[in-house]
């Protein structure tokens, strides 16, 4: 406890009073990942969103265990291009990397078509999955996903749900396989952010929202929402009472689920490959990754490149299915 | 309620505290200042500094960051009429031609005493209606959203300089501006050119930039080295700015409570305040023919209510986990760091965290207000350096700060673009308010009324089933309509003389 | 810089400063902007029409945008038009060192050119003293202390203190 005190002052002091840098302590423990120079991550948002609170938080248990600075470089931006283009132009000796969601691969079959291709790029390691889940407010008179779906039935569609992104995002592709699944329509309203969808969801102003589980987690635990479903396998450790889509009778593609993962330049030797994503995945079991990770209520992947890779494909296959009966493919 | 925030306080034992906090408002002060650097990128650059902090010693830094920067955004808008925030765009209206008549420090002084007051009073209301006022804002949806933009549009129309037909086309100019990027709604890419780089939107730092800081350095060229009005310090050393806020209370009171309600709506933040503060204080004065001309209550509305948003936008951040603004979602990030969620449950689980900010902006406003009368000195000589040397300045630091915005050339070549349209409509008087206006609006209101049309299933009437929706759109008319009919009424008044 | 005048015996040309009546800038002002937004309603026009009838569609409201600004400059520009027809007095915009400010245009455009291939904090100081130059500072304490202390502070604020990297 004292030297943790202590630690803070020293670290905070060097920030206040210098604007140092704090450098990384160098003393790597042994990981076959021996990076020749600092390691910098692309990342397609600015600081202080999701994923770069992912990437600096693995950065700090990475940064002892390579021995070099982890750079974290983020390029905003043309909903990915910048930043896949910067990982595209850098040189395959795993010094440039970038970290992706399941966006990336809704833009290259969409507005990206043709500019960006999973071929352009090595998809290296799967970190983190989050599933989706279906939420309302707790008074409402839907309590599931079949409660859900027969009032669609009974009002020809008329239930607002409100989720992240336009028509053909991730949330919304979601909402399309249950329609196909059971022959119901629903109403997408398309928000720009999940405390927005929450809001919209509390003050009424659509019947049912669409959220990753970290944050809405404090609202179920306050008694404010009610989970009517989860895309998964399995039921989520921390609502154990919200049954899954397959439970309730809802066959859904449960691979469909929100990823961040690594990758980068195209031609990257695959035992470097294997390297990083080794490097990573010890880098998450760090007891401060661990705490984040279960307080943002995501799933640790252990998927190395060729895991990933697959994963990748399957996920392709599935969004150009999706977006093509969305009618939203440009062929 | 006061042992809680007696805790609040107790964190102030620990040295580590003050020092985060002198440095956050310090660093804001200056980010705020620089054109470029609004708060939420500043919070967003200081994000990577606080990992090895404890959490409260870093959102203690944090929100004194925001609150000065809040603030310091008035002191470009002043000196040099490049505002470093939308929000202190009200500020620069009367801010710099007080300068230009040699009483930037007077300007100054006042912006600085009324945002500190700002912050003190409205920390107050959050303290006592954080949680009540929260959760009435959650009634606010997209027919309020959409009624609440057209009431910030409408107060621009009314306030903008000359005639009210070129508001109408800056104002346009805005709302095109707005609509580039992908549809929000249905995702398909408009007026890009099939650009990537346009998918996200144009960004509205380096708009506000060109429009108004680079636009400025082409006006500084035109003029060249001539003589310029040496700004004089206010006599009566430090005594006398609060001579001048005793005489403004009215207008600062008013104006806190006006910038509070309109922190907590989500989404609507310290630019509307702002504006509506200042609207509101112009048609209450007695001189309403000086706003604009240099006004003191002008700058002093406009920063009161700046500054008391920023409580305004903490309450649903605390009391829900809902963020009010972009620099409230960047602290969420930072919160998140150290495996705290913001939500409901925040004041139960860890009510150090709203407590201890509540703490810190009440100590934080001397500080604050301590560094800023100092540093009127030191600003006060800014607004003498040779007419050459700021623009050079200017441009320079317009260039890194846009640059910096997202690491890429296309915030700088936004910004390039806009400068020289900023400068052709400055020369054929056209306002540049409504254009940043608008630009900030024109998302809100075109998103909220195709998403209130989609959750109504494309049914006109939900906008007047809402009665708050309703007295939005009256106010909104209302606001419309009177320089219309002020300009009806000059034109008959001059016919009437012409007759006689 | 301007004042209401009565119409001057004659226009003064000269190459430090031009002035022009606000009308006529006006009525070339609108026409750009009647261009820009006649292009603009176009692209509108040729948005894709919305998945379902509830909504207006991503080219609804930049239609109305559109329209309605092309109504409002084509207003602006038939009063320019009609005050000069009817012999109006006038304000006289000055367009003062009109060289210098084309100059300076130029030079801003060739450092965002330059800004990424030379390095940011070259091209910044290089371009503060050009840009002095062109605004008319002589003084060469001034030329050279300028850039310089603009440099510094640069590179301490955004380097240093923020850890932005410039290319």
């Amino acid at each position: 406890m004292k030297f943790d005190t202590l630690r803070r002052s020293i670290l905070a002091g060097a920030a206040m009073a210098a604007f140092l840098h704090v450098a990384p302590v160098a003393h790597a423990q042994e990981t076959g990942w021996q990076p020749a120079g600092p390691v910098t991550f692309a990342l397609h948002t600015r600081p202080g969103g999701g994923t770069d609170v992912f990437v600096r938080t693995l950065a700090q248990s990475l940064e002892p265990m390579i021995g070099q600075p982890v750079v974290i470089n983020n390029l905003p931006g043309g909903g990915g291009a910048v930043q896949m283009a910067n990982v595209r132009a850098a040189a395959p000796d795993g010094l440039t990397l970038g970290v992706n969601t399941v966006t990336h691969f809704t833009g290259m079959l969409t507005n990206l078509q043709g500019v960006f291709a999973p071929d352009d790029f090595a998809w290296i390691a799967l970190s983190q999955v989050d599933p989706i889940l279906f939420f309302a407010e707790i008074n409402s008179d839907l309590n599931s996903m079949t409660d859900l779906v027969e009032r669609a039935r009974a009002n020809e569609g008329q239930v607002n749900i409100g989720g992240f992104g336009p028509v053909g995002s991730m949330q919304n592709i979601a909402m399309e396989m249950l329609e196909g699944e059971t022959g119901v329509t629903f109403n997408w309203v398309a928000f720009e952010s999940t405390p927005d969808i929450i809001a919209a969801v509390l003050g009424g102003h659509v019947d049912v929202g669409v959220a990753n589980l970290g944050p809405a987690l404090s609202f179920f635990e306050a008694g404010r929402l009610k989970g009517l479903g989860v895309l998964g396998d399995e039921r989520l450790d921390t609502l154990p009472e919200m049954q899954t889509w397959a439970e309730q009778g809802y066959d859904v593609d449960t691979s469909w689920l929100q990823v961040r993962g690594v990758f980068g330049p195209a031609d990257m030797d695959p035992a470097l490959q294997q390297q990083i994503a080794d490097a990573i995945h010890q880098a998450m079991q760090a007891e401060a990754y661990q705490q984040y990770a279960r307080a943002s209520g995501v799933l640790d992947s252990d998927f190395g490149p060729q895991e990933y890779t697959e994963f990748v494909d399957g996920l392709m296959t599935l969004a150009e299915e999706q977006l093509q009966a969305a009618g939203l493919l440009g062929n | 309620m006061l042992d809680h925030i007696l805790l609040g306080f107790s964190a102030f034992g620990d040295p580590m505290i003050w020092a985060a906090l002198v440095f956050g408002a310090l660093m804001g002060y200056l980010i705020g200042a620089i054109p470029g650097l609004g708060p939420s990128l500043g919070v967003a650059l200081l994000i990577p500094f606080t990992y090895g902090l404890d959490p409260v010693v870093s959102i203690v830094g944090l929100v004194a960051l925001y609150a000065a920067a809040e603030y310091g955004g008035a002191i470009s808008g002043v000196l040099i009429n490049s505002p470093g925030t939308a929000a202190a765009v009200a500020t620069a209206w009367d801010g710099y031609p007080l300068t230009k008549q040699g009483r930037a420090s007077e300007a100054l002084g006042v912006s600085i005493l009324a945002s500190g007051v700002g912050i003190f009073l409205s920390t107050a209301f959050l303290i006592a209606t954080a949680v009540p006022l929260s959760e009435f804002a959650l009634r606010f949806g997209p027919t309020e959203y959409f009624a609440l933009a057209l009431v910030g549009l409408s107060l621009v129309a009314g306030l903008s300089e000359g005639s009210p037909m070129k508001g109408a086309v800056a104002m346009g100019i805005g709302l095109a501006l707005a609509t580039i990027g992908l549809d929000v709604q249905t995702g398909v890419p408009r007026f890009t050119g099939g650009e990537p780089e346009f998918f996200e939107g144009l960004p509205l730092v380096p708009v506000l930039l060109g429009l108004y800081a680079l636009s400025e350095v082409l006006i500084m060229i035109e003029d060249g080295p001539a003589d310029k009005v040496r700004n004089t310090l206010l006599t009566g050393g430090m005594a006398a700015p609060f001579r001048l806020v005793g005489k403004l209370k009215v207008v600062i009171l008013r104006s806190t409570v006006i910038g509070y309600i309109v922190g907590v709506i989500p989404g609507a933040g310290a630019s509307i305040a702002s504006f509506i503060s200042y609207a509101v204080s112009k048609r209450f004065s007695k001189t309403p023919e000086l706003f604009g001309k240099g006004a003191v209550e002008g700058v002093a509305s406009s920063e009161s209510a700046n500054n008391s948003a920023v409580s305004g936008a903490l309450a649903p951040l605390l009391a829900l986990g809902i963020p009010g603004s972009a620099t409230t979602a960047v602290l969420i990030g930072a919160l998140n760091i150290h495996g705290i969620q913001p939500g409901p449950l925040l004041f139960t689980r860890n009510p150090e965290i709203p407590y201890t900010i509540f703490a810190s902006l009440w100590i934080g406003v001397p500080v604050m207000v301590l560094i800023g009368l100092l540093g009127i000195r030191l600003w006060a000589q800014v607004a003498n350096i040779p007419r050459p040397a700021i623009a050079a300045i200017v441009a320079g630091i317009c260039f890194v700060g846009a640059y910096a915005s997202e690491n890429s050339m296309f915030p700088v070549w936004v910004m390039l673009a806009c400068g020289i349209m900023g400068y052709v409509l400055r020369k054929m008087r056209f306002p540049l308010a409504p254009v940043i206006l608008a630009m900030v609006l024109g998302e809100m209101m075109e998103t909220n009324f195709r998403r209130a049309l989609i959750t109504a299933r494309g049914d006109w009437t939900v906008f007047f089933t809402s009665p708050l929706t309703v007295v939005l759109l009256v106010v909104a008319a209302l606001a419309f309509l009177l320089p219309g009919i002020a300009i009806l009424r000059s034109l008959s008044r001059r016919v009437r003389r012409a007759q006689t | 810089m301007s004042a209401e005048m009565p119409e001057p015996p004659g226009r003064r040309f000269d190459a430090e400063i031009i002035r022009q009546p606000l009308r006529l800038l006006e009525i070339i002002g609108c026409v750009i902007v009647i261009g820009v937004f006649g292009y603009y309603l176009r692209a509108a026009l040729s948005l894709p029409a919305p998945f379902n009838d509830m909504d207006i569609g991503a080219g609804g409201f930049p239609k109305l945008v559109a329209v309605a600004t092309l109504v409002a400059t084509v207003l602006v520009a038939l009063t320019a038009i009609v005050k000069s027809l009817l012999r109006l007095p006038y304000t006289l915009v000055a367009l003062k060192r009109p060289v210098m400010v084309l100059l300076a245009m130029v030079a801003l455009v060739v450092q965002a050119l330059l800004f990424t291939r030379i390095g940011a904090l070259a091209t910044t100081g290089l371009f503060a003293l050009l840009t002095m130059l062109i605004c008319g500072e002589r003084r060469l304490p001034h030329l050279i202390a300028s850039p310089v202390l603009l440099v510094g502070f640069i590179y301490l604020v955004f380097v240093v203190a923020f850890g932005v990297r410039l290319p």
